[in-house]
């Protein structure tokens, strides 16, 4: 395989040429150059992303590649550049005439000029010069039989452009076809039977050089956006591979094997192939003694890839030794690096692995406690100007506030100075995770539609530059929250959606599709649907062993809700106080999910009859969720705490702290307890209705009134919910205040309403199994 | 000169089975050779392998019939078939290229390799021990004291046949070039050349002068079949008893007249036409001998008619010999017809697309051309064919030096010379680039093996000759530009190459008459040397118009002015500057150059320094005109114009008066 020199290198030779000697129109020079220029460093722009357009500059013929050449005009009127490239390129009718045609390239870039004509324009260090420099030096170390092989590569690389250029130089073609055969009679060159090649397509000619741009490239998108190469481009460079045994790509393509089996989940197989890799590299720079240098980026690699297949041990001991190796190599960004991963493998997995992760601090030479720890990795980022580690470390301070100390607000002031440090120094690829932590942020705060606006960023924004499992989390997420206000379709669709564009990411679909199912599993329980519940449910039972909090958490809660629904109070109790306890023993839990359990447990005391107990569980709850400003929590033990007050007849003070509440529940677009909210207030009116007004009072009938529209505000919301039970609840409330009206017609409708669910409730059942 | 059809049948016959021959002997070069005359007959093909077929006697046989069929003596078909299969795992171990195997099955365990070496360490030592046999080989007695000092002759297996004699020495001749050419290690290396021996050479010889004394010596042709004889022939020749391998060669091809080998090791023995001459009574008068003849005298460089004539002839036998078309292009090639040439070599290419040989010679001459593109698709041809040919590599060569890439050039030389230290073509052009390099100690090193493997190469005598001109020992360079002379009296290059060394060696006559030697070659007038011979002072009314090359006449004005020989000096400056215009009236001649410029202001000068100052005037303004020297000319114009005047002025001064 040649080392740098393909032909559609040498196309762009002529065309450097014509540039040079002004041959194009002068409104169409810049596009040239910049056509030059895009050519010249073909992975060089940021705009390289897309591997399947760096993939077809390779392996494009020279019609495909130059075509854009056809819009711009030459100084020769009715003839664009393309036609005039095409007659130069045409010229080259023997092997001989490409050594003429580097000969006089070399001309132009020599040190001294040959002869006293005046230099054209074109200096040794500029771009041009480099790169025709560049080409002439290759093509002088080529030997004989490799330039034969370039020659008759390019004569199959510009086969194509043949009828173009025969069309509008009809002479010239047919004075070539005429010497051709003379050619060919007289020497019998498979050179000159151009026509016969461009006919069969030899396979792709290769540089090593662009080999290794498609493959460093390849990998760096691998370990930017944790994706996998499309089978297109993977076959491809597999094919471009075993040619390539003798250069030092090989160990590379391990390294794309390992991250290739890593993503599609297979463990050891990735494991195979990153040792492979380092074997190879060791081999192929054995020359060098410094291969050491790399072994912590070895270690590196090893740690995150057992973290990631829940292997911890295994990861801690790889980055124990691999801060040892980064350490004793004096390498302070693969240090800092490494002891920022020990942190997230602590917080990942802290409870049941105490002993063996340590301290990082202890590590680092401070004193116990993570807050220190986090102080001294931000300390040395910013003594190494480390940006994106203190970006990081950064994000993971402000996980540590929200989840432990409670402080959102502080929380939210550090993903800002993330973000601003993301934005100072252009570090791309924490963008994305940046806003994810913001919208989770403001989640907490109540501030729903802000957070909905943060992930929707990730994909608006940064797109298919950000990392794919930040992507995925964001849609997620979108989905979840589009799901608890009712639009389940929507939620379904989006799912969908990036499910496409995971591209085989064993970890992102086997998360979307835990979602998916969480969403069937919500949208089947609000329907009173227990059995296909049921089955979601289990289908989500594997999933809860993959360690994402995250998921296990909104697992957790509707497996109660699934359990309260199934008249199951007993279980439910059990299950919660099981889940309690166990975040209770973790010091890096979410301090959310205890909560939002608390409020659980409170309910079940509710729902059994047991106001006192709950009373008091509901209130800690709240006042918890107030220190720590985790509105949604306080809202729902809020709402718990009201309905607790109906039961205890204290009908002013529910109405006083519902009344307060409902604005903040609109913006958090809980629907669902939204609509529980306005059943409680209608409860509390017509408990005041009935306890603390003269019973045929203006003031009486002015509470009933109320309550009728809250419990109508309430159906409504339960019905875009496709919540049945709730809409059957509200309607019996409804016929239950009508005839206190004694409104026949309204009781009538109401009990009509009510029959017709019950009727249409099986329909719907099984309508919903079958999607 | 038509053959019968019953001679063609006989010629066949013999061709076919002297093909079997020469592969049952292993000499796979004779055996093509042979084999591709046997298929350039101008008759159909089927018909010849038909009558091939019957004419073949033991064809219905099996393996083991012709190989006694090829031997009409009865006592050696006898042993041949007793020793058969002992022969059959011999040349199978040859063809493995397992020699020292192969030699180990009919001649007994020898010395080991490394035992001979002190003694034959240097070719002094060599030539040494190789005097007394000269002297003994004539007769039968062989002398004790030469075999202590050589390793001993072993004790030869009593019954053997020749052909297994052969096949077993020949294997151990191979295995010591084999030796040899790894121990030389790399081109040009410390141990390359004639340091490194083939140290099998007295083995053999010892081996085989055995042989001979016992059955008779040289005199007595009765005994052998010419194949023996072939060996010891080439092994006489890397002894460098070159006299005696002649002779043995002559009686080999008088034997055996069908193993090409020979003949070419014996056309290689040949200095000049002159020892073709006095050979030619000895060899065998058949068609082999005329092939013998057209390969000589190609070598030798005689273009003669007689030559193209017996060629034609042959060619009206074998119309489809590739062998003989490329003797064509060769013969044509020497005598400067490069156009005829290179038309020969390109339908030589069309009808043989993978047949290398010769081809280089191809290269070189579209390399004096020069063609490069046509250059290039030969090179990439040949590249396509075998890219470890040394014939490929030398087209690669002149490829690259035509590029003026001389590194590359001489790389590929190198290769060529890795794969055949005996392609003398490579050691000339690699000299040649090395002179391109200035690296003359290369280059002369590189010329001196050329001129070591063929000695009738004119290019690296006048190579060798450049080499020691670049170091200024001018008395060297003479020497050698007088070989290449002799070689090729033909090319007046050679002949101003012997004249300038004489120059630089202060010999001006000898240099005057090199030159003038130069000039009768080079010119194109049929009378030229009877004009010249009576002293140039005739008028040379054809000697104008580029007839004759200016700067040699140039050269020559030159030397006869350091003679301090006005008029001649003048006279060849006026010559010179004939060659501007045409022989008559509208013919072209050089036009102006910046030699006959320089002779102009030569001529000038000296027609000032002899007063005459119209003439001066005439030739200082015919230089202003051109352009060359303008200043000097100006000079002389303002001179001449100021005595003119001045002159005048006395005049009318005389008139007033």
């Amino acid at each position: 395989m040649p080392r740098y020199l393909t032909p559609s290198k040498i196309c762009l030779l002529p065309l450097i040429d014509l540039y040079l000697s002004g041959q194009t129109a002068s409104s169409a020079r810049l596009d040239v150059l910049h056509f030059i220029a895009s050519r010249i460093s073909i992975a060089g722009g940021h705009d390289g992303n897309d591997i399947d357009r760096l993939t077809e500059s390779l392996t494009g013929d020279a019609s495909d590649l130059l075509k854009p050449l056809q819009d711009w005009a030459s100084d020769i009127p009715g003839r664009n550049v393309y036609d005039i490239l095409l007659q130069r390129l045409w010229k080259l009718d023997g092997l001989d005439s490409l050594h003429v045609l580097f000969d006089q390239l070399g001309e132009r870039t020599r040190a001294v000029p040959a002869s006293d004509k005046p230099r054209t324009g074109l200096s040794r260090a500029s771009p041009l010069g480099q790169y025709i420099r560049r080409c002439c030096v290759e093509f002088t170390r080529l030997q004989f039989a490799d330039s034969q092989a370039l020659w008759s590569a390019f004569v199959t690389h510009r086969a194509p452009t043949h009828e173009t250029w025969a069309h509008r130089n009809p002479v010239d073609a047919a004075a070539r076809i005429a010497e051709g055969d003379l050619l060919s009679a007289s020497l019998e060159s498979p050179a000159q039977n151009w026509l016969a090649q461009g006919t069969e397509r030899v396979d792709t000619y290769l540089s090593t050089d662009d080999t290794d741009t498609l493959l460093t490239f390849s990998i760096h998108q691998l370990q930017k956006l944790g994706t996998r190469l499309p089978d297109s481009v993977r076959s491809k460079v597999q094919l471009w591979m075993k040619d390539q045994w003798d250069s030092g790509v090989q160990s590379l393509q391990h390294f794309l094997a390992f991250f290739e089996h890593w993503k599609a989940g297979q463990y050891t197989m990735a494991l195979e192939s990153l040792h492979r890799y380092f074997d190879y590299s060791l081999v192929a720079k054995s020359g060098s003694d410094n291969m050491r240098v790399y072994y912590q980026y070895a270690l590196l690699h090893l740690s995150v890839l057992h973290a990631d297949f829940d292997c911890w041990d295994e990861s801690v001991e790889a980055m124990d030794e691999c801060i040892a190796t980064a350490r004793e190599n004096q390498d302070s960004a693969c240090l800092n690096f490494a002891l920022s991963w020990l942190l997230y493998l602590r917080q990942a997995k802290p409870a049941s692995h105490a002993s063996p992760f340590g301290t990082v601090s202890g590590l680092g030479g401070a004193g116990g406690g993570e807050q220190d720890e986090i102080v001294f990795l931000k300390a040395k980022a910013r003594e190494t100007k480390h940006w994106s580690l203190l970006s990081s470390t950064l994000l993971d301070e402000s996980k540590l506030e929200m989840y432990r100390n409670g402080m959102t607000a502080r929380a939210l002031e550090h993903v800002a100075q993330s973000a601003y440090l993301n934005m100072q120094h252009d570090l791309r690829n924490l963008m994305p995770i940046a806003d994810l932590f913001e919208g989770a942020s403001l989640d907490r705060l109540g501030q729903a539609h802000l957070a909905v606006r943060m992930y929707e960023d990730v994909e608006a924004t940064y797109g298919k530059q950000s990392p794919i499992s930040d992507r995925v989390r964001a849609v997620c997420r979108l989905a979840y929250g589009a799901a608890q206000s009712g639009q389940y379709a929507d939620s379904l669709r989006m799912l969908d959606e990036v499910a496409s564009s995971a591209m085989g990411v064993l970890k992102l679909e086997q998360r979307i599709t835990g979602f998916t199912f969480l969403v069937q599993l919500t949208r089947s329980l609000r329907r009173g649907d227990t059995h296909a519940a049921g089955y979601y449910f289990s289908q989500l039972q594997p999933l809860r062993t993959f360690g994402d909090p995250e998921m296990d958490f909104e697992i957790g809660l509707l497996e109660i809700h699934l359990l309260l629904q199934r008249q199951e109070p007993e279980r439910a109790l059990k299950t919660v106080n099981v889940h309690i306890r166990s975040l209770k023993g973790t010091s890096s839990a979410d301090i959310a999910h205890r909560l939002h359990y608390l409020v659980l447990k409170a309910k079940i005391f509710a729902l059994s009859q047991q106001p006192t107990k709950c009373f008091s569980i509901a209130l800690r709850a709240a006042s918890t969720a107030r220190r720590h400003s985790l509105i949604p929590v306080l809202l729902e033990a809020l709402n718990m705490l009201a309905a607790i007050l109906n039961d205890l007849f204290e009908f002013g003070a529910a109405r006083d702290i519902l009344e307060s509440t409902l604005p903040w529940i609109h913006e958090t677009r809980q629907m669902k307890l939204l609509a529980q909210a306005f059943v409680t207030l209608a409860e509390a009116h017509v408990g005041a209705a009935g306890h603390a007004c003269i019973h045929g009072s203006g003031e009486q009938a002015q509470h009933m009134r109320l309550a009728e529209t809250h419990i109508e505000r309430s159906r409504e919301v339960y019905a875009s919910l496709e919540d049945r039970s709730g809409m059957l609840e509200c309607l019996i409330m409804k016929a239950q205040l009508a005839r206190w009206r004694n409104d026949d017609a309204s009781v009538a409708q109401a009990d009509a309403l009510y029959m017709q669910l019950l009727a249409d409730g099986p329909e719907a059942e099984t309508g919903f199994l079958t999607t | 000169m038509a053959l019968s059809s019953e001679q063609q049948q006989e010629l066949q016959t013999q061709l076919q089975q002297v093909v079997v021959a020469c592969n049952e002997r292993c000499l796979y070069f004779a055996a093509k050779w042979s084999a591709e005359l046997l298929n350039s007959f101008s008759s159909s093909d089927d018909s010849t392998t038909d009558d091939a077929s019957d004419t073949d006697l033991d064809d219905d046989d099996d393996v083991p019939a012709p190989l006694q069929s090829t031997n009409p003596d009865r006592k050696e078909a006898r042993l041949e078939t007793k020793e058969l299969p002992r022969y059959l795992v011999a040349k199978a171990f040859f063809d493995c290229r397992e020699y020292d195997r192969c030699a180990a099955v009919f001649l007994p365990p020898q010395i080991p390799h490394t035992t001979p070496a002190p003694q034959i360490t240097s070719p002094t030592k060599l030539t040494v021990s190789m005097t007394p046999q000269k002297i003994s080989s004539g007769r039968s007695t062989s002398k004790p004291g030469l075999y202590a000092a050589r390793p001993q002759a072993p004790a030869l297996p009593k019954k053997l046949s020749q052909k297994s004699l052969f096949l077993a020495l020949y294997a151990r001749y191979l295995s010591g070039e084999k030796r040899k050419s790894e121990d030389s290690e790399t081109i040009l290396g410390p141990a390359d050349g004639p340091v490194t021996a083939n140290k099998e050479v007295s083995g053999i010889l010892a081996v085989l002068e055995k042989h001979f004394n016992a059955r008779g010596g040289i005199q007595d042709l009765g005994n052998s079949q010419g194949w023996l004889d072939y060996l010891y022939g080439i092994v006489l020749l890397k002894a460098k008893s070159e006299n005696l391998a002649k002779q043995w060669l002559l009686r080999s091809v008088n034997l055996q007249p069908y193993n090409w080998s020979a003949w070419l090791d014996l056309a290689s023995l040949l200095g000049s036409p002159e020892e073709l001459q006095q050979i030619s009574e000895h060899i065998p008068r058949n068609i082999m001998a005329l092939f013998f003849h057209i390969h000589c005298n190609q070598e030798l460089y005689q273009q003669t008619p007689e030559v193209f004539n017996s060629l034609s002839q042959l060619q009206g036998i074998f119309p489809r010999s590739a062998w003989l078309q490329q003797q064509k292009a060769l013969l044509h090639y020497h005598a400067r017809d490069h156009e005829t040439a290179a038309h020969l070599f390109d339908s030589l290419l069309k009808d043989h697309p993978h047949r290398l040989e010769g081809l280089e010679i191809y290269s070189n001459l579209l390399y004096v051309l020069p063609n490069r593109p046509r250059l290039a698709t030969l090179a990439a041809m040949a590249s396509n064919t075998d890219k470890f040919r040394p014939e490929t590599n030398c087209i690669l060569g002149n490829y690259y030096s035509l590029i003026s890439e001389h590194e590359k050039a001489v790389l590929h030389f190198r290769r060529a010379l890795t794969l055949d230290r005996n392609f003398q073509a490579a050691w000339t052009l690699m000299g040649h680039e090395y002179i391109e390099l200035k690296n003359t100690q290369a280059a002369i090193e590189s010329y001196r093996r050329a001129v070591d493997t063929n000695r009738k190469d004119y290019r690296a005598w006048y190579g060798l000759g450049q080499g020691y001109e670049m170091l200024e020992c001018y008395s060297y360079s003479l020497f050698y530009y007088q070989r290449a002379a002799a070689l090729c009296p033909g090319d007046p290059k050679m002949w101003a190459a012997v004249g300038n060394a004489y120059s630089k060696c202060n010999k001006l006559a000898n240099a005057i008459q090199a030159y003038k030697r130069a000039l009768v070659v080079g010119s194109q007038i049929d009378n030229a040397t009877s004009s010249f011979a009576s002293g140039g002072s005739d008028p040379l009314a054809q000697a104008v118009g580029g007839a004759l090359d200016p700067q040699i006449l140039y050269d020559i004005a030159c030397l006869y002015e350091k003679d301090s020989n006005w008029d001649e000096a003048a006279a060849y400056m006026e010559l010179t500057l004939a060659q501007e215009e045409g022989a008559e009236e509208g013919d072209e001649g050089l036009g102006v150059t910046q030699v006959t410029s320089r002779a102009r202001l030569w001529l000038a000068r000296y027609c000032y320094g002899c007063g005459e100052w119209a003439r001066t005037m005439e030739l200082a303004n015919e230089l202003c005109q051109d352009g060359v020297e303008v200043e000097e000319a100006k000079g002389l114009v303002r001179d001449v114009r100021a005595r003119l005047q001045l002159g005048e002025v006395e005049e009318e001064g005389e008139m007033d008066e």
